[in-house]
């Protein structure tokens, strides 16, 4: 119990990150865009799109493992 | 434009941090399996049976954090791409393609990748190479496929024969193998029962002492697989000499 406490506190935390990572990609990509570097903007706009799976990616995560604490928590009362 | 490489470095910590969480996870799933076989053991049915939901969970979330896992190195590679100028978004060619003028022409001294003294961080090995990054794995194989676009026919079978030797050597050894029959079924017309003497000598094949071995049998497919190699390196010469006497006459 107490491990998958600490997972999902990591999770969390992660989680945390990057959105902290996405905000940035998306002032470095308004950076780029203001000087016209277009390619690199492209190829940053992509990077920001995939920070934004991960981040949905990294919440399903930490609602599983809420869900398994709970599921450990019944098990008890079974 | 640092902070791209800050981003970089920072979704790289991001990364290392699911990495940890999945250590735990496995300990909890490990924790769990533990407890559930000695509940069982002990005829607590349900609480096994719950603890295996628990640990079902456990493995789809050990699954999802190694799909996380994953897509933060591909965006960190898309950050990468960004401040080096390779990848889906970068230019074709050198000359790119930039916002500017109204004739698409781009602006006088802005630079479509981000300029040398801005990176940080190493130029990839397709970037030091100068091949373009943008081509599939076919294409790279294939890039100077056209390169005997110009030379005479017979030229162009002697180089192609030449380059796809390990090919066509392959091929027909493979050929041969599958044609091979093996004439020795086994037959044994005085049955097992019977008793043969053999005499040895101590006199070595004169292959054996040439080479070292022995070389009374003579594989089917190596000879063929090495005639191949011989016809195509003797087509090629045959092709240049017949070039150069032309250019001597």
């Amino acid at each position: 119990m107490a491990e998958i406490e600490a997972a999902a506190q990591q999770i969390g935390e992660g989680a945390g990150r990057i959105e902290s990572s996405k905000q940035q990609a998306e002032e470095v990509l308004t950076s780029l865009q203001a000087l016209g570097i277009r390619a690199a903007a492209n190829a940053l706009s992509a990077g920001k799109d995939q920070l934004e799976e991960c981040l949905a990616q990294a919440i399903a995560l930490q609602n599983k493992l809420e869900e398994a604490k709970a599921a450990v928590e019944a098990s008890k009362h079974a | 434009m640092s902070g791209a490489q800050e981003l970089a470095e920072q979704i790289e910590a991001d990364k290392e941090q699911v990495a940890e969480a999945g250590g735990r996870i496995g300990v909890a799933k490990d924790e769990v399996a533990e407890v559930a076989a000695q509940a069982h053991a002990l005829g607590l049915g349900r609480v096994a049976e719950a603890l295996a939901a628990v640990e079902r969970l456990l493995e789809e979330v050990e699954s999802g954090r190694q799909t996380l896992k994953g897509s933060l190195e591909k965006a960190r590679w898309q950050v990468m791409a960004a401040i080096h100028g390779v990848g889906p978004g970068a230019p074709t060619s050198r000359h790119g393609e930039a916002t500017g003028g109204p004739d698409g022409a781009p602006p006088p001294g802005v630079p479509d990748i981000l300029p040398p003294h801005l990176r940080t961080g190493d130029p990839s090995g397709e970037e030091l190479m100068g091949q373009d990054p943008n081509l599939s794995p076919f294409e790279k194989e294939h890039e100077n496929a056209d390169a005997d676009r110009n030379l005479p026919k017979a030229r162009r079978l002697g180089r192609g024969l030449v380059r796809n030797v390990g090919n066509a050597k392959s091929y027909s050894e493979a050929v041969t193998d599958a044609a091979t029959v093996d004439t020795d079924d086994g037959f044994d017309p005085w049955g097992p029962q019977a008793k043969t003497t053999t005499e040895t000598t101590t006199n070595r094949h004169p292959g054996e002492i040439m080479f070292g071995h022995d070389t009374g049998v003579v594989d089917a497919t190596d000879f063929v697989g090495n005639l191949t190699v011989f016809v195509a390196a003797a087509v090629e010469g045959f092709t240049r000499f017949v070039r150069r006497r032309g250019n001597d006459h």
